[in-house]
């Protein structure tokens, strides 16, 4: 190797690992910063008129008035200058003016990303610490040689991972707030206005990730050192340390996914409880295309994306400690576990018997003497606001919302693996996408392709792949530190055919299991972008819209809520118990 | 290997409570507690309280502002801050100042103040929506007369001084002309003290008041934009009064009292008259034949809503005898395909549209329904992407006068066409309508042009909203304004 | 003197944020029909060096050549031949085997990867044979053995695409004293059997004296010292050699 050429190299190795992130952070920040600035003209919807729109809903919009807003708002001619100015201002810390208040930006993203801050990091701790708490049977089981496997805890945090948030939001209130006026009902001026938000985010945040510890714990159990540890006389609390500390490894980049996500996803909760945070700052600016805000709040969320995400890149590379460094893992068979093929069928076929009963009602018969009617013999399950029969729209429902479900569930499996196979241990794509507010990425696609049902799939795979890409990322990272994966490489295997025979087989199982534990989410999603038009219509019976309908109700009418919850409950709880193989 | 992970969980553990640093900062607490009250509006503000947005509205019913004049429930106006006025020709008004009133900041209200406040509003860009397009100009004529004067003859001219984005408000807010500050520069019974960023405000009794000491000491406001959340609110204690509660709630409010305003808001099907299977005005009659509000009103709405015989209820046309329209011969739909949209921000739309959709499928039409946030949906409503409207309408605009509703709502130039309506027999009659200058003889011609309007079968009414007002038994005192711009009174008292 | 196989010329690997290199200047020569040991304590840079000389990773400076021409990391492909001709027989038999994979499965995976042709399910079935193993045992899962068992599929799978060189990191100090001694037997019957050059890294000095011919004793990076087996064991020159050797009386006796 000649001189010169091994001085650039080395040069330019020691700088690559400060400049990557910097370059990864600047052109993330630009890129979203010009899809955003980009949404005006690909909508085709006029900012003026948006604006507008804001800031008096009942005007009457003539040509007079458009060209005075839009003399007002100094638009850019097209996105790219109006990026690129936009960076410049940001250089020299001006974030600009909100188009709707006048305001200066400063003063209205950075508070409200503070308060998401706040409630998102308590809501991602608690998660943490009940899928702890939910595992703990499971750790102990496998800290005494016992078969591991999901158990009662297991279940339950299968059904909490299914719960809506909205759902358990709005019971928190009615129930604790109204109830037993235990909490405040709305606001967000101490400690106490943050309990029944996090619960909220936290219960079904924490049951999913109690099913992927499980997992992890699960897999880690059949590790060769923890025979060797318990033959030793390892005192049980001190393997069950080391074994949580071995499957936290995969759980850590999830929590601090949960973080970034629900700072700008949060719009739903945060409605519910009146909380000034940067989901429905972000989500009404981006509604009257107030781009400077929209802007600043997507730049600031993908710079702590990014950062939050490399933060999780190397904590797992300090929680496998010197055994990440090539060859020190060995990566074990998991100990088969416990049957429970046997439950989830049994689910699922409690479940298709519903369905089916369901199915030979009538969904769309009106009647509006009976509405709301209690459940009794004319409605087993009650009716709606419109009168309508409650089993029987739970059951016209179903194909739809299942049927949508594992389809946008099986793309975001593939597209999550690949994704996360190629990644090579940085934060990337994964973590920008998402930072951002998934329904940013819902008026984007809605802007490109029309409100519809496929605009809505498209939508929402376009996020739901994110968390299994990092685990995917993860687990291969476990598996690439591991000795055969050495080995391989010695006898000349090809990076493709390291990937096909060791690092696929080791990740499908426990990725799989992931992505059929979010099959209700994705249910619930389709739903929640009803407000913008997208989704499976107004008067579909599909469950998510159901619920969502049903929501106003809940007092008068639990059954709205209760049973399409009770059915995603039953989908997620047999889901979860599906076997995945080892 | 114990010691670094207990210290790791614990700064975990510890991170919330620093953050709890990020709390939103909670109103200051009141001097000496005393009778407040506190309130939940239901929208935050957009620009920061400047009159020239929705804002002004949130600022006349927390009792803040006030405007030169009033409108009365019939729409006629009544004295302000204005004590009385004339008209010398149809384009000029002389309006006399009541004497002694004083801005919240201590500088007097004098003709000079008046004229300031008018300017700066003729010269907003874009300016509100009463006086756009008008050519507004005043003169001080002396210390407590001025003159106002528009372009050309105007009989509505002194109605349009009760709009709220003319609130009048001392010099001192204008040190931005295009965004008027309100805080401690208006008129009314209560002075903004305090605001917390777009949730919350609070506000302290003003003692200087012209129409004497409020009985409240002062008054706490939350912006909460969710009707839910504002429900909760009320019934758990939190609020005294809560602003437009959605009627799913109603039920539960054990204990609270529920003030019902009928609102001029119509709710009704625009029917695309330009193209698609509507532009046959027989199938348009099938269509208003297949409607029945009673479902909608009695079911949907629960009885908070009155059946709409037309575009005006008779509280605006006052008594004037509404003519029968004559619809069309019906025609068979023969199963045409129609796209019928609303929109969810108000929650009872969405549930009325399925109701009318079913209506119309049993008459033979094959209906798709449409719904999504107003915002997401505006760019498609007035360029005939759907066949049917199901809209709410504010029809007496911020001047009171029906006609005005009809000249942007159902002719051909007209900015709000939903129905795209473009029939010349209806332009010259609201053109002609238009010219009358008595407010009688104005609401009498409206109430012709909407038969005229109805027989074309563009529009079916549905009915009439209320505005639904929660209130503790304790609070007195509220106002009770179809205009929805007075709520907080100096008279509103929130009792022992 | 027979050819040299693999050899290795100044040899010196830094590691970021560490003060001195882990290998300073290392040079061998590993000639067939050989068997050479390279020795040391740990921390004295064994592992980097089999790193090296496997190109998994590229050094600093100096080369590593294969019958003269040189090891450059890179592309598998452009590896390729220099992969057929060393193999390695890694430490640790727990963690070397893929736990999903069939052990007859995993002893062809090298034929597959570097395009051997021939029968590989004849192979395998020969080299399970060589090791000492059942036929049927291709059809198992790793798990299902143990640790001097894993190690002789280690062994298998290393031998299968007929390399010129075994390079046997730590090949016995995770098995028990028992198994250890088939093992080592085993690496002789190969070594002379089938022809391999073999370079063993150990820091047991037994294992050393049983089955190697020469011997290279690195400390802090650097050789200090190398030569026949009997002579460098038996008369010590270097300080660190000395201390190896001081540190196993019982052993240098056989």
């Amino acid at each position: 190797m000649t001189r010169p050429a091994a001085a650039l190299r080395t040069g330019a190795a020691a700088l690559g690992p400060a400049v990557r992130p910097l370059v990864t952070a600047v052109a993330a920040v630009a890129g979203t910063a010009l899809l955003v600035g980009a949404l005006p003209w690909l909508s085709g919807a006029d900012p003026a008129r948006t604006v507008l729109r804001a800031r008096e809903a009942e005007r009457d919009v003539d040509p007079a008035t458009l060209a005075a807003v839009r003399e007002r708002l100094d638009l850019p001619a097209d996105p790219v200058q109006g990026t690129l100015g936009w960076l410049g201002r940001v250089v020299r810390g001006d974030l600009g003016t909100s188009w709707v208040s006048g305001q200066p930006v400063a003063e209205v993203v950075p508070p409200a990303l503070g308060v998401s801050l706040t409630l998102a990091t308590t809501a991602a701790v608690v998660a943490l610490l009940l899928a702890v708490a939910l595992c703990l049977p499971a750790l102990a089981r496998a800290a005494t040689g016992g078969r591991p496997g999901a158990g009662a805890a297991g279940v339950v945090a299968a059904a909490l991972a299914a719960l809506p948030e909205f759902v358990v939001a709005v019971v928190g209130v009615a129930v604790v707030a109204v109830g037993w006026g235990l909490l405040p009902t709305s606001g967000f001026t101490g400690p106490e206005h943050l309990v029944l938000p996090v619960l909220a985010l936290a219960l079904p945040a924490g049951g999913l990730l109690a099913r992927v510890l499980g997992g992890a714990v699960a897999d880690a159990a059949g590790e060769a050192w923890v025979r060797t540890w318990r033959a030793a006389g390892v005192p049980r609390r001190t393997v069950m340390t080391a074994l949580g500390r071995r499957a936290l490894t995969a759980v850590v980049p999830q929590v601090l996914l949960l973080l970034v996500g629900t700072l700008g996803a949060g719009a739903v909760v945060e409605a519910v409880f009146d909380l000034p945070g940067l989901g429905g700052t972000a989500l009404d600016a981006a509604l009257a295309q107030d781009l400077p805000v929209v802007q600043a709040g997507v730049a600031l969320l993908v710079v702590l994306g990014l950062a939050v995400g490399g933060a999780g890149v190397l904590a797992s590379r300090w929680l496998l400690g010197p055994a990440a460094s090539a060859g020190g893992l060995s990566p074990e068979l998991p100990p088969p576990g416990r049957r429970t093929g046997r439950w989830a069928a049994g689910l699922a076929g409690l479940l298709l018997a519903v369905v089916l009963v369901g199915l030979l009602r009538d969904p769309a018969a009106q009647e509006l003497g009976g509405r709301l009617a209690a459940p009794g013999r004319a409605h087993p399950l009650g009716a709606d606001a419109l009168g309508r029969d409650v089993l029987a729209r739970f059951g016209a429902g179903a194909l739809l919302s299942v049927g949508l479900a594992l389809g946008v569930s099986a793309v975001a499996l593939v597209v999550g693996v690949a994704v996360g196979l190629l990644g090579r241990g940085r934060a990337g794509l994964a973590d920008v996408l998402n930072a951002l507010p998934a329904v940013l990425v819902a008026i984007a696609v809605t802007a490109v392709v029309g409100p519809s049902l496929s605009a809505a799939v498209l939508a929402v795979s376009a996020v739901a792949w994110i968390p299994l890409a990092v685990h995917t990322r993860a687990l291969a990272a476990e598996v690439r530190a591991s000795g055969f994966h050495l080995a391989a490489r010695t006898y000349g295997a090809s990076g493709r055919r390291l990937v096909r025979a060791h690092v696929l087989p080791a990740v499908l199982p426990p990725v799989t299991r992931h992505a059929l534990l979010r099959v209700p989410h994705s249910a619930l999603a389709l739903a929640g972008l009803s407000f913008l038009g997208l989704g499976a219509g107004p008067e579909s019976p599909e469950w998510g819209r159901s619920l969502a309908d049903g929501v106003g109700y809940l007092e008068r009418a639990p059954w709205l809520v209760g049973v399409p919850a009770a059915g995603l409950v039953l989908l997620g709880v047999a889901a979860g118990l599906v076997r995945t193989g080892r | 290997m114990t010691r670094p992970p207990a210290r790791v969980l614990g700064a975990v553990l510890v991170l919330p409570a620093l953050l709890a640093g990020c709390f939103t900062a909670s109103p200051e607490a009141a001097e000496d507690g005393g009778a407040r009250l506190r309130l939940a509006l239901a929208f935050p503000p957009a620009a920061a309280l400047s009159p020239f947005s929705d804002d002004a509205v949130l600022t006349s019913r927390m009792g803040v502002t006030e405007t030169l004049v009033g409108l009365d429930d019939a729409g006629a106006p009544v004295p302000q801050l204005a004590g009385s006025w004339s008209r010398p020709d149809d384009r000029t008004a002389l309006l006399e100042l009541r004497p002694g009133v004083v801005f919240q900041d201590g500088a007097p209200l004098d003709a000079a103040a008046v004229v300031g406040v008018l300017e700066a509003a003729a010269a907003a860009s874009p300016a509100p929506r009463a006086i756009s397009g008008v050519g507004l100009t005043a003169r001080a004529v002396d210390a407590d007369t001025v003159e106002v004067r528009t372009a050309a003859a105007d009989p509505l001219l002194v109605q349009r001084l009760a709009s709220p984005g003319l609130v009048v408000l001392s010099p001192a807010a204008y040190a931005d002309p295009a965004a008027p500050d309100p805080v401690g520069t208006a008129t009314g019974p209560f002075t903004i003290t305090g605001l917390q960023g777009d949730s919350a405000a609070t506000l302290q009794a003003n003692d200087r008041y012209w129409g004497g000491l409020p009985a409240l000491d002062g008054v706490d406001v939350r912006f909460t934009a969710d009707p839910g959340a504002r429900t909760a609110g009320l019934r758990a204690g939190e609020l005294d009064v809560a602003v437009n509660l959605p009627i799913a709630q109603l039920p539960s409010l054990t204990g609270l009292e529920v003030l019902s305003t009928p609102l001029p808001r119509l709710v009704g099907l625009f029917l695309d008259t330009a193209d698609g299977p509507f532009a046959d005005p027989g199938v348009r009659a099938a269509a208003a034949r297949a409607v029945d509000p009673g479902p909608v009103v009695d079911g949907v709405y629960e009885g908070e809503a009155s059946r709409a015989a037309g575009f005006f209820d008779d509280a605006t046309l006052a008594g004037a005898a509404r003519p029968a329209p004559r619809l069309p011969a019906p025609a068979d739909p023969a199963g045409a395909v129609v796209r019928l949209a609303t929109y969810s921000d108000r929650p009872e739309l969405p549930e009325a549209a399925a109701v009318l959709a079913g209506q119309l499928r049993a008459a033979g039409f094959t209906v798709e329904v449409v719904v999504a946030e107003y915002a997401a949906l505006e760019p498609g409503l007035l360029d005939g992407s759907y066949d049917a409207v199901l809209g709410s309408r504010l029809y007496l605009g911020d001047t009171g006068d029906p006609v005005g509703y009809l000249a942007t709502d159902l002719t051909c130039a007209g900015t709000y066409n939903l129905a795209r309506l473009c029939d010349p027999a209806v332009d010259d009659a609201v053109a002609a309508a238009g010219a009358l200058t008595d407010p009688a003889q104005r609401r009498e011609r409206a109430a012709a042009v909407e038969a005229t309007v109805l027989g074309t079968a563009a529009f079916v009414p549905v009915l009439h909203e209320r505005s639904r007002t929660g209130h503790a038994p304790s609070v007195t005192g509220l106002a009770t304004d179809p205009f929805e711009r007075r709520l907080v009174t100096a008279e509103t008292a929130v009792g022992g | 003197m027979s050819e040299v196989l693999l050899a290795a010329h100044g040899l010196t690997r830094r590691y970021p944020r560490t003060a001195s290199p882990a290998l300073d200047g290392v040079g061998l020569e590993l000639r067939a029909g050989r068997r050479l040991a390279v020795v040391g304590e740990s921390g004295a840079g064994k592992s980097t060096l089999t790193r090296l000389l496997l190109g998994l990773e590229r050094p600093d400076a100096g080369r590593v050549t294969h019958r003269g021409r040189p090891v450059v990391p890179g592309r598998p492909r452009s590896l390729r031949e220099f992969r057929r001709a060393v193999q390695l027989v890694p430490q640790d038999p727990g963690r070397s085997l893929d736990p999903r994979m069939r052990v007859g499965r995993a002893i062809a995976e090298p034929l597959h990867c570097l395009r051997v042709p021939g029968d590989h399910a004849a192979r395998v079935a020969e080299l399970l044979a060589a090791v000492g193993l059942d036929a049927d045992a291709a059809g198992r899962l790793p798990h299902e053995f143990s640790g001097g068992q894993r190690q002789r599929i280690a062994l298998a799978r290393a031998l299968a695409p007929r390399p010129e060189v075994l390079v046997a990191d730590e090949p016995v100090s995770a098995l028990d004293a028992a198994v250890r001694l088939q093992v080592v037997q085993l690496l002789q019957e190969v070594g002379e059997a089938q022809g391999v050059a073999l370079l063993v890294v150990s820091h047991d000095l037994g294992v050393v004296a049983a089955l190697c011919t020469d011997v290279l004793v690195l400390a802090a990076g650097r050789v200090v010292e190398s030569g026949p087996v009997g002579q460098v064991l038996g008369a010590p020159r270097s300080a660190p050699a000395r201390a190896l050797v001081e540190a196993a009386p019982r052993l240098v006796a056989s």
